[in-house]
C-alpha cells in the first residue's frame, strides 16, 4: 500500500473530529463555524478517480450532519465542491494542468491560496445558498458567507502552512 | 444498447453526482418528523455516545463555572423553600390544600446542542429508563430550552426553542399581554413575538414569561426581556424582539418537566362522546 493512501485514510478521522468537536464548537457572531475539513478536500490529489473523490466527499459530509444533526447542508456542498474541482483546477492551472498532474506536482495548488479561497468560496456559497432558500434572509446571507469564508479560508491557509502535507509525491 | 452504456460511462461523474445529490435534497426539504425518524434513531444510537464520551472530558474544563452557576441556583431554591415552607404554614391555618405540586423536575445533562439556523435539536443523557415521555417540556435554570421528542432508553432528543416549529406561549409582564414566542433565525439569543396588537402597552425592557397556558411549562418562568418594538412592518400587530437572559446552546444541565396534571386537563380538552 503506498504511504500517501494511508496518509489520506488517517487524517479522514482525524479532520472529522477536528471539526466535529473542536471548530464546529467557535460559534463566531453567533452562528459563523469555520468549515475546517475542506482541508481535506485540499490536499486530496489530482490523480484520484472522480468516481472515488465524490464517494469521499459524501461520506464526509454526510458523517458530520449527522454528528451535528444538520439536514444534509454539508453533504450537498461538499458533493458539489468535488464534483466542480476539476473545473477549478481548469480555471487555475490551465493548459498545463495535465503535465503537471502526470509530473506528480499537483501539492503546489494545496499551498495556493486561490485554490483554497476557490474550494472554500464554493462550499460555502452552497451551504449559504440552502441557508438563504429556508429563510430567505439576503442580510445574514451575505455577512455569513462572507466572514464564514474569510475565517475558513485563513484557519486552512495557517493549518496547511504550519504542517506542509503533501500526498502527490 | 452500446450508445446507452457508452453515454452512460461518459457522463458517470455526473449520474453518480445526482445519485448522491437527490436523496440529500430530499432529506433537506423533508418536513414530516415521521419520515426522518429512522435517521433520528440512528443518531440517538450511535452518535449521542460519542458525544456524551467527548462532553465527559470537555466538562472537566467547565467545572468551575458550573458550580458558581450552582451556587446562584442553590440561593435561589433555598429561598423558595423558605417561602414555601412559610405558605404551607399559612395555608395549614387557612384550610387550602396543602399538597399542590403538579410538576416534577428531573435534571438531565445536555451533551450535544446543534447550531443550524432553522432547525435545533438537543440531546440529553436521560431516556425511558429514567421515566423521560415524549413531549415534556425541558426548562434550564433561567429559562426554556424546548420539547422532547424521541425516546431511547438512555438519550433523549429534544426540539430546541431555536427550532421554526416550536412556538412557545408566553405573557408580556406588567401589561400582561399574552403572545406567540418563536426564534428569530438570527442570534440564539434574539426572539420575535408578532401577534401582540397595538392597543396593547408594551414597554422596552418589559419581562417576558411562560404564560402558563400550556401544559408542556409551569406558569411564570421569566425568559428575557423586550429589546425592540417594531410598529411599523404591520398595520395591526407589533412585532417585538425579545432577547433571552441566556443563550440556551451555551447551557449544560436541563431539567425536564413533568406534569402530574397532564391526564387530567388532556381528558378535560377531548371532545364530548
Amino acid at each position: 500500500m503506498n504511504f500517501s493512501v494511508l496518509k489520506l485514510i488517517y487524517l479522514f478521522p482525524l479532520v472529522l473530529l477536528a471539526q466535529v468537536f473542536v471548530f464546529s464548537n467557535f460559534n463566531l457572531f453567533g452562528f459563523i463555524d469555520p468549515q475546517i475539513y475542506l482541508l481535506y478536500f485540499i490536499v486530496l490529489p489530482l490523480k484520484i478517480n472522480q468516481i472515488i473523490l465524490l464517494l469521499i466527499a459524501f461520506t464526509m459530509g454526510i458523517s458530520i450532519d449527522l454528528f451535528l444533526d444538520l439536514p444534509a447542508t454539508n453533504a450537498i456542498s461538499s458533493i458539489t465542491v468535488i464534483f466542480l474541482r476539476p473545473l477549478i483546477i481548469l480555471v487555475l492551472l490551465g493548459k498545463s494542468r495535465d503535465k503537471i498532474i502526470s509530473e506528480g506536482k499537483g501539492a503546489i495548488l494545496a499551498q495556493d491560496l486561490k485554490y483554497i479561497a476557490l474550494i472554500t468560496g464554493l462550499h460555502q456559497l452552497v451551504y449559504f445558498i440552502l441557508d438563504l432558500i429556508i429563510l430567505g434572509d439576503y442580510l445574514s446571507f451575505m455577512r455569513n458567507f462572507v466572514f464564514s469564508w474569510l475565517i475558513s479560508v485563513f484557519l486552512i491557509w495557517t493549518l496547511l502552512g504550519f504542517k506542509k502535507v503533501s500526498l502527490n509525491e | 444498447m452500446e450508445r446507452l452504456l457508452s453515454f452512460l460511462f461518459r457522463f458517470k461523474n455526473f449520474l453518480l453526482y445526482l445519485f448522491l445529490l437527490i436523496p440529500c435534497l430530499v432529506y433537506f426539504f423533508l418536513t414530516s418528523p415521521e419520515a426522518s425518524s429512522k435517521l433520528n434513531e440512528f443518531t440517538l444510537n450511535v452518535i449521542a455516545p460519542v458525544h456524551q464520551s467527548v462532553n465527559s472530558i470537555t466538562l472537566y474544563f467547565k467545572l468551575r463555572k458550573i458550580n458558581d452557576s450552582l451556587i446562584v441556583e442553590n440561593q435561589q431554591l433555598n429561598q423558595f423553600k423558605f417561602n414555601q415552607l412559610y405558605k404551607q404554614k399559612m395555608a395549614t391555618i387557612n384550610f387550602i390544600d396543602k399538597n399542590l405540586s403538579p410538576y416534577d423536575l428531573k435534571a438531565a445533562n445536555i451533551i450535544f446542542a446543534s447550531r443550524s439556523s432553522d432547525k435545533n435539536y438537543f440531546i440529553v443523557d436521560k431516556g425511558s429508563d429514567d421515566g423521560i415521555k415524549p413531549e415534556m417540556g425541558v426548562i434550564h435554570n433561567r429559562g426554556v430550552l424546548g420539547i422532547t421528542r424521541d425516546v431511547k432508553s438512555n438519550y433523549t432528543r429534544v426540539i430546541s426553542l431555536l427550532h421554526r416549529d416550536l412556538g412557545l406561549s408566553v405573557r408580556v409582564q406588567p401589561s400582561g399581554t399574552i403572545g406567540i414566542l418563536k426564534w428569530s433565525h438570527k442570534t440564539p439569543t434574539t426572539m420575535v413575538i408578532s401577534d401582540i396588537q397595538k392597543s396593547s402597552h408594551i414597554m422596552i425592557n418589559d419581562i417576558v414569561e411562560t404564560s402558563g397556558i400550556s401544559t408542556y411549562y409551569p406558569d411564570k418562568i421569566e425568559i428575557g426581556k423586550v429589546s425592540l418594538i417594531d410598529s411599523l412592518s404591520d398595520p395591526v400587530y407589533h412585532r417585538i424582539l425579545v432577547e433571552l437572559f441566556e443563550n440556551p446552546l451555551s447551557k449544560k444541565v436541563a431539567y425536564l418537566v413533568s406534569n402530574n396534571k397532564i391526564s387530567n386537563i388532556e381528558s378535560l380538552l377531548k371532545p364530548l362522546e
